[in-house]
């Protein structure tokens, strides 16, 4: 079977390198190897650090979150890792750096879970489903300080038979003020760093969205963030996603219309004082993501459908690799990634 | 979540055998360097979860204490698996003192720092601190001393520490061994 790589593009909406024969053969081991590898502090500590701050989730709300999850033997509480949102039928949302492990090498599609109908994460009905591609965005780069860009699709095997949350379409500056509400499983108390405590339930918190100019502040990022990242949060602190929030969506209601502006991606601690929680700017990502899923509109069938074990999708523009022969693979990929443009 | 970790009979089996064989020939241990690599505790760096763990049940005879966490790395909020499993050996010596307790520390199931604790005295933190000078020496040519009877080395992509109980644990011998790039992502999980 030949090997397919996808890549995102601005021109194509698949790049396909497929790679046949006696070179397919050659690559598909290192190919495995790139898968199976695949401050300053503040001193004033808020009262408590709760998804820091937050309200537990009921049941029937926020349908369209989603927990990414390792697979194993393991409860689905000890296995979530990162959080996501259904923006079409059999397509996630989530944050690029998810995909990667704590050496900096892409997980292996079949590690990854992704799991509906889990408002707590103990529920016997929360549905796992199996990924069979993901996109990651080609400008993001893993090793950076600042991971920028910081945004991937999952697509799905299956149905989640879930009403998509509606992504929105405002200019980051239109954003400013809004109060963003962030969902997630990720820690509700982290004071100890070696014992966050993370809860069964999904909790979420309201934090309004500050302006680049506040979160690039000496006292915050000092400049480091760009225009494709909104901060949300508090001067104070006492308020913020946390540890297992990553990928998870920031949504606000606009004229009854809930809408998803943000995707968590990182942040100096938790709730700490002027370290606001940093998010991919969804709206301004947008046309990237309509590449792929056509959000509001009936589900296109891929190009392509290949098997999930010999596929490796999307790319960062300089990821990173450890061995000789994956650099093979990233050389491919990041001639790919030369050709991708923002459309955004 | 703490959890005993629990074997199959087949490998208690085999990690008994391997226990009687180590018993036999080997009932002391060091920090030393096998096949280049730094061990403590017979474990190197990297090691994955369940070669530790299947080893050091049958080399300790003794089942670990184990507790599965999540933690954070770098500024990420992704959470990572955290893996912490004790073993308490009796009849067991490092280097020459009674071993007290050994601490297996794993990120997404790769071995990221061991601690050993032993008892006793000054003399047995020289004996370490010879050693550590000797694994270490050629790339950070001595010790840091982090003072009140605490000394650390860097190099081969490897912190080490030695240091003298206090309080409570006085009288017994702390070494630890920690993955450098872990002192990075998550600065206290090298702490002394």
């Amino acid at each position: 079977m030949p090997h397919i790589v996808k890549i995102a593009t601005s021109s194509a909406k698949h790049l396909k390198i497929v790679l046949m024969g006696c070179f397919c053969a050659a690559i598909s081991l290192p190919m495995q190897a790139v898968a199976d590898e695949l401050g300053s502090s503040a001193t004033v500590v808020p009262e408590k650090h709760y998804i820091i701050g937050g309200t537990p989730v009921q049941q029937d709300s926020y349908p369209w979150t989603v927990a990414l999850s390792s697979v194993s033997n393991a409860s689905l509480v000890q296995r979530q890792f990162c959080g996501g949102s259904v923006i079409a039928d059999k397509w996630i949302l989530t944050a690029a750096h998810c995909l990667f492990d704590r050496n900096g090498s892409l997980l292996t599609l079949n590690s990854l879970k992704v799991a509906t109908n889990a408002r707590n994460l103990r529920d016997p009905n929360a549905q796992e489903h199996v990924v069979t591609n993901a996109y990651l965005h080609p400008e993001y780069n893993h090793n950076a300080n600042n991971p920028h860009s910081d945004l991937a699709l999952l697509e799905l095997a299956t149905s989640t038979g879930v009403t998509p949350v509606q992504l929105s379409t405002k200019a980051s500056d239109d954003l400013v003020g809004l109060q963003g509400t962030v969902i997630g499983w990720g820690a509700v108390d982290y004071s100890d760093p070696a014992a966050p405590i993370f809860p069964d339930q999904q909790y979420a918190v309201d934090v309004p969205v500050v302006t680049l100019d506040v979160c690039n502040a000496p006292e915050s990022y000092a400049g480091s963030l760009y225009k494709n990242q909104i901060c949300a949060g508090y001067a104070q602190g006492g308020r913020d996603s946390c540890v297992g929030d990553s990928g998870g969506p920031m949504v606000v209601t606009f004229e009854g219309v809930v809408q998803q502006i943000g995707i968590v991606s990182f942040g100096y601690g938790c709730a700490l004082p002027n370290y606001y929680g940093v998010y991919t700017d969804v709206p301004y990502f947008t046309g990237w993501i309509n590449q792929y899923v056509p959000v509001g509109e009936p589900e296109f069938e891929p190009e392509v459908i290949s098997s999930r074990d010999s596929t490796v999708t999307g790319t960062t523009s300089s990821g990173s690799s450890n061995t000789g022969s994956t650099s093979l693979l990233v050389l491919l990929l990041l001639g790919g990634g030369l050709f991708a443009k923002r459309r955004s | 979540m703490k959890h005993r970790v629990v074997l199959n009979s087949v490998v208690l089996g085999f990690s008994a055998l391997i226990g009687l064989s180590a018993c036999a020939t080997k009932s002391s241990m060091s920090i030393n360097e096998s096949n280049g690599r730094v061990t403590l505790a017979e474990s190197h760096i990297g090691e994955q979860y369940d070669d530790v763990i299947l080893r050091a049940t049958g080399q300790f005879a003794a089942e670990p204490q184990c507790e599965a966490r999540k933690i954070s790395l770098k500024k990420q909020r992704k959470a990572f698996d955290y893996d912490v499993c004790g073993f308490s050996p009796e009849s067991y010596q490092f280097s020459g003192a009674p071993l007290a307790e050994v601490v297996y520390h794993f990120v997404e199931k790769g071995l990221v720092r061991v601690d050993v604790r032993a008892k006793g005295e000054a003399a047995l933190l020289n004996d370490v601190k010879a050693d550590m000078q000797s694994l270490f020496a050629l790339s950070t040519k001595q010790a840091t001393e982090l003072g009140n009877d605490s000394y650390q080395w860097s190099g081969k992509s490897l912190l080490a520490g030695v240091r003298a109980g206090v309080g409570a644990s006085s009288g017994n011998i702390h070494v630890r061994l920690v993955d450098e790039a872990i002192a990075k992502d998550a600065p206290w999980l090298a702490a002394e």
